[in-house]
């Protein structure tokens, strides 16, 4: 088996393992596993960026009040519930950006055409992550867009993406992916009901 | 390309009658108040000035509805993005709430004017 | 010009990217009303028009209903089902529109025609199998929503392929 084709296969598991999560910690806990991951196979990360989405999202929310209310502005109140509503889809989507990242770190090849398709289609999405700040600053919009689109095709024009990481699997990748697949669902396991109900603390956070 | 042609402006007349029919359907809603629950087959009728609370089983698990002062809000449900209870309160005949996966629909109907309208469909034909 | 046996496999990639990237930034703006739908990801479809082809088109489309859900999380939920009638009838009606009137309708016309028949689409599944005869209170704002939204996509689409040049030498290796 191909390095790439394993890191796939693990990487799906753990976006799996991001869809089945519900709560707000588990999210957290998985997000921020996930982040050492992606930068342990070399994308970058920078704290800022994301800070600003989590925060811009969770105060998006805010418009629909939902539960506690914690502080108001004039008479727009801040509640925990739509916070943490806003916060739980900012996880999601960090997470899932930087689980894509290292599922496509090492250029998998998935059988067949609608797997090749697939593969770029993964490829340019992380592509498109990392440089979208680019749009924010720029004006006119649509010359932003271009510039972007442009500098992504530039990449490959013609060319087909080359893996990466071609060498085999050895015994310690398994073992290394194995462990990395185990933390997600060991994770899953101590935030579902069966573990609240032997460890009652569990229920008590958030 | 650029300019709007006379098939952008037909579909756009298209789509704006369709919507307009579609809202004259339900607007001729008054009279007092019932919130009907459907979930699934199964339908439930409460009044809407009598304060209650009440749970609904769908596939995901339970939503629970809330009346209270005449309006009426999902108050819990476990479904994953909490849509149902971000949209707040309703108070009035025509207006409604759902959550989708767990297929509970909760609308506020008016009573007497759809009784009518069935009398006057009884004499009509 | 559009009956290419060969799939561009790159070209659908980075469309299909886009998609998948606008359904996370339509993920991410709240929506107080459920139903209610931007939907973003359907500017690459709009685009893809006169571009691609058939094939090349549907696998667009494939890709597009499968990154929703993933990002929604909708993809292990009978709601996949939903969206992917609607995203079907949708995409079919765009293609026919396109394929029937070419330069003589704008992707203002497209936009429409795709949200008109994506919504009615779903207000027909919803009238069979969700809410049954709930379904006509919600018509209403599923449809004005949907003109609004379809219109304003439109709008960017035909000023895109106004200005974009990365568009415009997209259109010349394809003609």
């Amino acid at each position: 088996m191909k390095y790439s084709t394993l890191r796939l296969i693990s990487g799906a598991f753990i976006i799996v393992g991001i869809l089945l999560s519900q709560s707000l910690l588990l999210r957290f806990c998985i997000t921020v596993f996930i982040i050492i991951l992606a930068s342990n196979s070399g994308r970058k990360f920078r704290l800022l960026p994301n800070l600003i989405l989590l925060v811009t999202i969770s105060f998006a929310h805010t418009f629909s009040p939902y539960g506690l209310v914690i502080f108001s502005i004039g008479s727009y109140p801040i509640t925990l519930g739509a916070l943490s509503i806003g916060a739980n889809k900012a996880f999601l989507l960090i997470s899932f950006i930087y689980a894509s990242h290292y599922m496509m770190s090492s250029r998998p090849q998935i059988p067949g055409k609608l797997g090749a398709i697939i593969s770029l289609q993964f490829y340019y999405f992380d592509r498109l992550t990392t440089n979208w700040h680019q749009i924010e600053k720029k004006r006119p919009l649509i010359g932003a867009i271009d510039q972007l689109l442009l500098g992504i095709e530039k990449d490959i024009d013609g060319q087909p993406i080359k893996p990466t990481e071609t060498r085999y699997v050895v015994k310690k990748d398994i073992f290394i992916h194995i462990f990395h697949i185990s933390i997600i669902i060991l994770l899953l396991l101590i935030f579902s009901d069966k573990a609240k109900s032997i460890f009652p603390f569990i229920a008590l956070l958030p | 390309m650029k300019k709007l042609t006379f098939i952008d402006i037909f579909i756009f007349i298209l789509f704006l009658t369709i919507s307009v029919l579609s809202f004259t359907l339900y607007t001729n809603v008054s009279g007092k108040p019932e919130v009907h629950i459907t979930s699934g087959d199964k339908e439930w009728v409460y009044d809407l000035s009598v304060d209650t609370i009440a749970s609904f089983e769908g596939p995901i698990g339970n939503t629970t509805i809330e009346i209270s002062n005449n309006r009426v809000h999902i108050y819990s449900s476990d479904c994953k993005n909490q849509i149902g209870i971000l949209s707040g309160w309703i108070d009035k005949p025509g207006e409604w709430l759902s959550c989708l996966p767990n297929n509970v629909f909760i609308l506020i109907k008016g009573q007497q004017k759809i009784a009518q309208a069935e009398e006057t469909d009884d004499i009509s034909f | 010009m559009t009956s290419h046996s060969k799939v561009r496999i790159d070209l659908v990639a980075l469309f299909a990217a886009c998609a998948l990237f606008l359904s996370t930034i339509e993920y991410m703006i709240p929506k107080p009303v459920p139903f209610m739908r931007l939907g973003l990801a359907n500017i690459p479809l709009i685009l893809a028009l006169g571009i691609f082809s058939n094939r090349e088109y549907f696998l667009l489309f494939l890709l597009k209903v499968l990154g929703q859900g993933l990002i929604s999380g909708t993809i292990f939920s009978y709601i996949i089902l939903f969206s992917l009638a609607g995203s079907l009838s949708s995409a079919l009606l765009m293609l026919m529109i396109y394929r029937l009137f070419k330069d003589k309708v704008s992707r203002v016309g497209i936009s429409l025609g795709g949200a008109l028949g994506s919504t009615i689409c779903q207000l027909l599944i919803s009238r069979i199998i969700l809410f049954k005869e709930a379904t006509y209170v919600i018509a209403p704002l599923f449809l004005f929503s949907g003109l609004i939204s379809s219109i304003i996509l439109g709008l960017f689409a035909n000023e895109f392929i106004h200005k974009s040049i990365w568009y415009a030498r997209l259109k010349e290796t394809t003609v």
